[in-house]
């Protein structure tokens, strides 16, 4: 019988809070990663190109000083070896020059433009006007023309210093941006690893609250099942076996119950039930049956009378409009040979006869607890060898990976099994078992009773 | 690396802040050498043609370049006289000094004028005048 699905409810949102957030957290950490690796590849590019710029820079000035230098060793010595510097800077001074411009108005420095047009145009001129005239002997007065170099000379120092300037407060920026960025990254990282540390401990104390309350309860069920615990009394002239199987450790205690009772002499009173929703409540009703249908039957010989007077009370009793019960009481008269049976709903019941055909005894009335109908009783007649099989659900209900239902199987596996009463209970136990894959979602209770002894159907 | 060269950079650009009190130097024997690429120093015949140099265009240094001499790396020379904090140059933000000398060698031996304290020597042992310095 299915319990109330409240805590499994809880503990489904749970485990999805948990994959959500788990999944979260990794959705942040690659995207966090993959933005500040791309923001970093963007800084470390500009201070590449700054340091780019810097040493163009650099090689320019070096150049414009060995040109100088040159025309100045040249202007001493009329030497024409000490011009071969000044030809040589000059070939490599344009391809320098031309990629410092771009690079300039690629990181918007405007100011730095204006200085690099005036550091050309001072260089074309000391070109033009200073060292053309000495290089080629056809100057003015030597004076004014090194007068003018030094003119010159200044204003390209003077516009190199602007660049200088620009470039290493620019690269100075870029490399605090860089920092700004690798600072934050690490701070939203810290900080989601702080959320999600503080997610992950609030669940797992929520999850260990629940399986603590859970357990406790367990406990307790488990106590009371032991205390109210399903049993069966020795008869003459009967073998009889049982078993009882809970579902998985982290499902809550059912409330499955049987019971063989003696009533007289040669009478005995066999039940099942199966009451809805687990736990304290379950159990404790499992006791509330057991007693007062023993009750009911020592004062009334029908099986459907025992149900009708159970119906009644249970409601009155229980007074809680989500239990009902699903019951199969027999009452066995091992002087007549009879077995006559009344199901409240329940209708995993089988009987084997000792020439291995089996008849499932199905219902006669509706479950109890639901509404007040009349139940009707049904005999039959029995002979040694023949085994009443009761059942709770777990059996006929239980499930394969394939979602396919034992049901279908459990008549041909009873009409196979001829044994004691407990080889039959032992041999369901573990085709049912190795049919869930030891999965077992809900609890299963079974008694079997073989029939010895009893008199001859002609006698 | 780059915050090496950021201070060197700042160092040129406010160095001057902290410089000699050149009026004591008045007498002294100095040597003429710039410190840009270009090691001749323009000497300029007013204080003011120096001023206009130090802070204005190439158009404006072509104007003035007839009030200069150009006297060679290792001139010698005394110092007459000094202004504080007068010359602006386009690149520092700190002003400079500028010293009058009296040429002691080369072709002009003998002719006065005007440099910028930079460009000045301390004769014995080239050191700098710079770094005797002296908050103001």
């Amino acid at each position: 019988m299915k319990g109330f699905p409240l805590r499994s409810i809880f503990r489904s949102a749970g485990t999805l809070t948990a994959t959500a957030i788990l999944i979260f957290a990794l959705i942040v950490a690659v995207s966090g990663t993959f933005s500040t690796r791309a923001e970093l590849h963007r800084a470390f590019e500009r201070e590449m190109r700054i340091q780019t710029g810097q040493l163009s820079l650099e090689s320019l000035l070096k150049l414009q000083l060995d040109e100088e230098t040159s025309v100045r060793g040249y202007t001493i010595t009329h030497d024409d070896a000490f011009l071969q510097p000044y030809f040589a800077a000059a070939a490599k001074f344009s391809p320098l020059d031309a990629g410092l411009g771009p690079l300039l108005r690629a990181e918007n420095l405007s100011q730095a433009s204006a200085a690099l047009e005036d550091f050309r145009s001072a260089h074309a001129a000391w070109h033009r006007d200073v060292a053309d005239p000495i290089v080629h002997s056809r100057g003015g007065p030597q004076l004014d023309l090194e007068k003018r170099g030094k003119l010159l000379i200044d204003q390209e120092r003077t516009d190199a210093t602007v660049l200088e300037a620009a470039l290493a407060q620019r690269a100075d920026q870029v490399g605090q941006q860089t920092q700004d960025a690798i600072n934050y990254s690490l701070y939203v990282r810290a900080f989601w690893l702080v959320v999600f540390g503080l997610l992950a401990i609030l669940f797992n104390m929520y999850r260990s609250r629940l399986n603590r309350e859970l357990e406790e309860e367990r406990t307790v069920t488990q106590t009371l099942q032991r205390a109210f615990e399903s049993e069966f009394e020795p008869i003459e002239g009967s073998d009889v076996g049982s078993m009882y199987i809970s579902a998985d450790v982290h499902a809550a205690v059912g409330g499955d119950m049987f019971d063989l009772y003696k009533l007289g002499d040669h009478r005995a009173l066999a039940l099942i039930a199966d009451v809805s929703g687990k736990g304290v409540d379950a159990a404790v009703l499992t006791a509330f049956i057991k007693f007062t249908i023993r009750g009911i039957a020592l004062r009334r010989g029908d099986p459907a009378d025992i149900l009708s007077e159970f119906n009644t009370a249970f409601p009155r009793t229980v007074r809680n409009p989500y239990l009902f019960v699903s019951m199969f009481v027999a009452i066995i008269d091992f002087q007549k040979g009879s077995l006559a049976y009344a199901s409240g709903g329940h209708d995993s019941v089988y009987l084997r006869r000792s020439d291995a055909s089996v008849e499932q005894l199905m219902p006669t009335g509706p479950i109890l607890g639901v509404m007040e109908e009349a139940f009707e009783s049904r005999t039959l007649e029995i002979e040694a060898g023949d085994t009443l099989l009761l059942a709770t659900d777990g059996l006929t209900e239980a499930r394969n990976a394939a979602g396919r239902f034992y049901a279908d199987d459990v008549a041909s596996i009873v009409s196979q099994t001829n044994g004691t009463a407990q080889h039959t209970v032992e041999v369901l136990t573990q085709r049912v078992l190795e049919y869930t894959g030891n999965h077992m979602t809900d609890d299963l209770a079974m008694l079997a009773v073989r029939f010895e002894g009893l008199p001859a159907k002609n006698a | 690396m780059r915050s090496a060269a950021l201070l060197a950079l700042l160092f040129a650009l406010f160095g001057s802040a902290a410089h000699a009190d050149c009026s004591s130097l008045q007498g002294r024997q100095v040597i003429l050498t710039s410190n840009s690429y270009d090691p001749d120093v323009f000497v300029w015949d007013t204080k003011q043609r120096l001023i206009d140099y130090s802070a204005g265009n190439y158009q404006m240094g072509r104007q003035l370049l007839p009030h200069a001499l150009l006297a060679r790396a290792g001139t010698r020379g005394i110092v007459t006289s000094c202004g504080v904090n007068i010359v602006h140059l386009r690149t520092r933000f700190a002003p400079s000094d500028a010293v009058s000398i009296k040429l002691a060698s080369g072709p002009y031996r003998g002719r006065y004028g005007w440099v910028l304290a930079d460009d000045v020597r301390s004769a014995g042992g080239f050191r700098f005048l710079r770094p005797v310095t002296k908050h103001r």
